[in-house]
C-alpha cells in the first residue's frame, strides 16, 4: 500500500523538474559594491580618530592597573620589609598578586548581588512592619554574614585556585541570601 | 466625688489581669492526612498528634484578638486554615493554644515570638517563629523548622529535616536526611544515627556525635566556629577535613594533619574504603577536632 497521495506525486514531479543549482544574477555585485563603498570611506575617515581614543583609553586603563599593581607590590614588600627589619622576621612575605576571583565566581557574585539587592529592597519596604528586636537580630546576623563574606573573598583573591575557599565563599553568600529571604517572609509585627 | 470615682476606676483596672483573655475552642472532622495551616500570634502553641480523624483547637487568647478557627463542615475536611491575631505583640505573649491533629496530618504553623511544642505527629511539620523556641518530639516524615533567635530542638529522627536559625541554637539527634544551618547559633547533633547530614554555620560551633548508617554522607562547614566531631573508631570511613587558617586536631586516629603549603591552614584525610561512610569537614578559621569512641 502506497502512503503517497496524488498531491505528493504532483509535488515530486514539479521538484524533479527544477534545476539542481541556480547561479546568482551577474549584475547584482556592482550594485552591492556601490552600496558598500561610501560606508568604507566613512570608516576609513573616522578610524584614526577612534584609534586615538581607544589608545588613550588603553593607556589610561593600563596605567591605572599598573599603578594599582605597583601600590599593592609596595604595600606587600615595602611595608613588610620594614616590619621584617624591625622584628627580624626570617623572610618577608611574598608580594601579593592583584585581586582577582575565578571567572565562575565573578559571574556567581553578580547573581548573588542581584538577589541580595532585590531582597534588601523588599526588607526595607517591610522594615516598619517588623518588631524592632527582630530587625536588630536580622541586621546583626547580616553583619556577621557580610564580615565572613568579606574575609573569605579577600582570601580567595589572594588564592584564586583554592577550591575550599571558593566553596566557603559560596556557602556564606547562600546563608546570607537565605537569611534575607526568611526575613522578608516574616509575619507583620513579629 | 470625682476623685473617689477615679480612685475606684484605678483600683478596678489594677485588679483586672494585665491582658484579659477569652477562651477559644473549635473542632473539625478531617481526613487522616489533613493539611492544617495555623497562624497564631500567641505565646505558647502545642501541637499534639492523636489517633482521631479530627482537629481540635482550644486555648485562651487576649481579648480583642481576631480569631478565625473555621466552621465545621458536613464531611471530613482535607484542609483547614486557622488564624489568631492578638491586638498587640505584648498581649499575644499571654495567649496559649493547644491543637490536636491526626498523627498523619501536615501541619504548617507560623507565629512571632512563641514557644512551640510539637509531638507525636508523623506526617509533615513546618514551623516558623522569630523568637521563643521550637521543640519537636517524635519523628515526622518531613520537618522544616525555622527561627531567627529562637532555639530549635528535635527529639526524634525525622526522615527529612531542615532546620534554620539566625542566632538560635539547634539541637538534633539524627535522621535519614538532615540539614541544619545557622549564622551564629550552635549546632549540636548527638544521641542517634544519621545517613545524610549537612550542618553549616557562619560563626556558631558545631558538635557532632551521631552514629553513622552504612554508607553515610556527612558534611560540616563553618566560617569561624569550632567543629567538634566524634566518630566510632570501629567503623572504617573516609574523612576529608580542610581549613584555610584554622587548626585541625586528630584524636580519632594516629595520622597527623598536614599544614598547608604556605604555612597556614591544615588538611587531614583518611581513606579506608569508606564503607562506613564519608565525612567532609570545611572551615575557614574555626578549629576542627576529631575524636574517637
Amino acid at each position: 500500500m502506497s502512503e503517497h497521495t496524488s498531491s505528493d506525486d504532483r509535488l515530486d514531479e514539479l521538484t524533479a523538474g527544477l534545476p539542481r543549482e541556480v547561479a546568482p544574477l551577474p549584475d547584482l555585485w556592482p550594485a552591492i559594491r556601490a552600496e558598500l563603498a561610501p560606508r568604507s570611506a566613512r570608516a576609513a575617515q573616522w578610524s584614526p580618530r577612534w584609534r586615538l581614543v581607544a589608545a588613550g583609553l588603553l593607556v589610561a586603563a593600563s596605567s591605572s592597573i599598573l599603578t594599582l599593581f605597583a601600590t599593592r607590590m609596595r604595600d606587600g614588600v615595602g611595608g613588610a620589609a620594614a616590619v621584617a627589619t624591625a622584628d627580624r622576621a626570617p623572610a618577608p612575605p611574598r608580594p601579593r598578586a592583584p585581586a582577582r576571583l575565578p571567572a565562575h565566581l565573578v559571574v556567581a557574585e553578580r547573581g548573588y548581588a542581584r538577589s541580595i539587592d532585590a531582597l534588601w529592597r523588599t526588607l526595607d519596604e517591610r522594615r516598619d512592619s517588623l518588631a524592632p528586636s527582630t530587625v536588630a537580630t536580622v541586621e546583626r546576623s547580616l553583619r556577621i554574614a557580610d564580615s565572613a563574606i568579606a574575609e573569605a573573598r579577600s582570601a580567595l583573591e589572594q588564592d584564586p585556585a583554592n577550591r575550599v575557599l571558593a566553596d566557603l565563599l559560596v556557602s556564606n553568600y547562600e546563608r546570607k541570601i537565605d537569611l534575607l529571604r526568611r526575613a522578608t517572609e516574616l509575619a507583620p509585627r513579629t | 466625688m470625682a476623685r473617689a470615682v477615679a480612685v475606684a476606676a484605678t483600683v478596678t483596672a489594677l485588679a483586672a489581669p494585665l491582658h484579659a483573655q477569652r477562651k477559644v475552642h473549635a473542632a473539625h472532622a478531617t481526613t487522616s492526612d489533613v493539611s492544617v495551616r495555623l497562624f497564631a500570634s500567641v505565646g505558647t502553641v502545642q501541637v499534639i498528634g492523636w489517633d482521631k480523624d479530627s482537629v481540635v483547637i482550644s486555648g485562651a487568647v487576649p481579648k480583642g484578638s481576631q480569631v478565625a478557627l473555621g466552621n465545621p463542615g458536613l464531611g471530613a475536611t482535607r484542609g483547614l486554615k486557622l488564624f489568631v491575631e492578638s491586638p498587640t505583640e505584648e498581649a499575644g505573649r499571654a495567649g496559649t493554644l493547644t491543637m490536636r491533629v491526626p498523627r498523619g496530618a501536615r501541619v504548617w504553623l507560623k507565629t512571632g515570638s512563641a514557644d512551640v511544642a510539637v509531638s507525636e505527629v508523623t506526617g509533615g511539620v513546618d514551623v516558623n517563629i522569630v523568637g521563643g523556641s521550637i521543640v519537636v518530639r517524635g519523628s515526622p516524615r518531613e520537618l522544616r523548622a525555622e527561627s531567627m533567635d529562637g532555639a530549635v530542638t528535635v527529639d526524634g529522627t525525622p526522615s527529612w529535616m531542615r532546620l534554620k536559625t539566625a542566632t538560635g541554637d539547634i539541637t538534633l539527634r539524627g535522621g535519614e536526611d538532615v540539614g541544619a544551618a545557622t549564622i551564629s547559633g550552635t549546632i549540636e547533633a548527638r544521641g542517634g544515627q544519621a545517613e545524610r547530614v549537612k550542618l553549616e554555620s557562619t560563626t556558631g560551633d558545631i558538635r557532632f556525635a551521631l552514629g553513622l548508617a552504612r554508607g553515610a554522607a556527612v558534611e560540616m562547614e563553618t566560617h569561624s566556629g569550632a567543629i567538634d566531631v566524634q566518630l566510632s573508631r570501629k567503623t572504617p570511613m573516609d574523612i576529608d577535613a580542610a581549613t584555610v587558617t584554622g587548626a585541625i586536631e586528630n584524636a580519632w586516629s594516629k595520622a597527623r594533619p598536614t599544614v598547608g603549603s604556605e604555612g597556614r591552614g591544615m588538611t587531614f584525610t583518611s581513606q579506608t574504603g569508606g564503607i562506613g561512610g564519608r565525612v567532609v569537614l570545611r572551615s575557614f578559621k574555626g578549629k576542627i577536632t576529631l575524636r574517637g569512641t
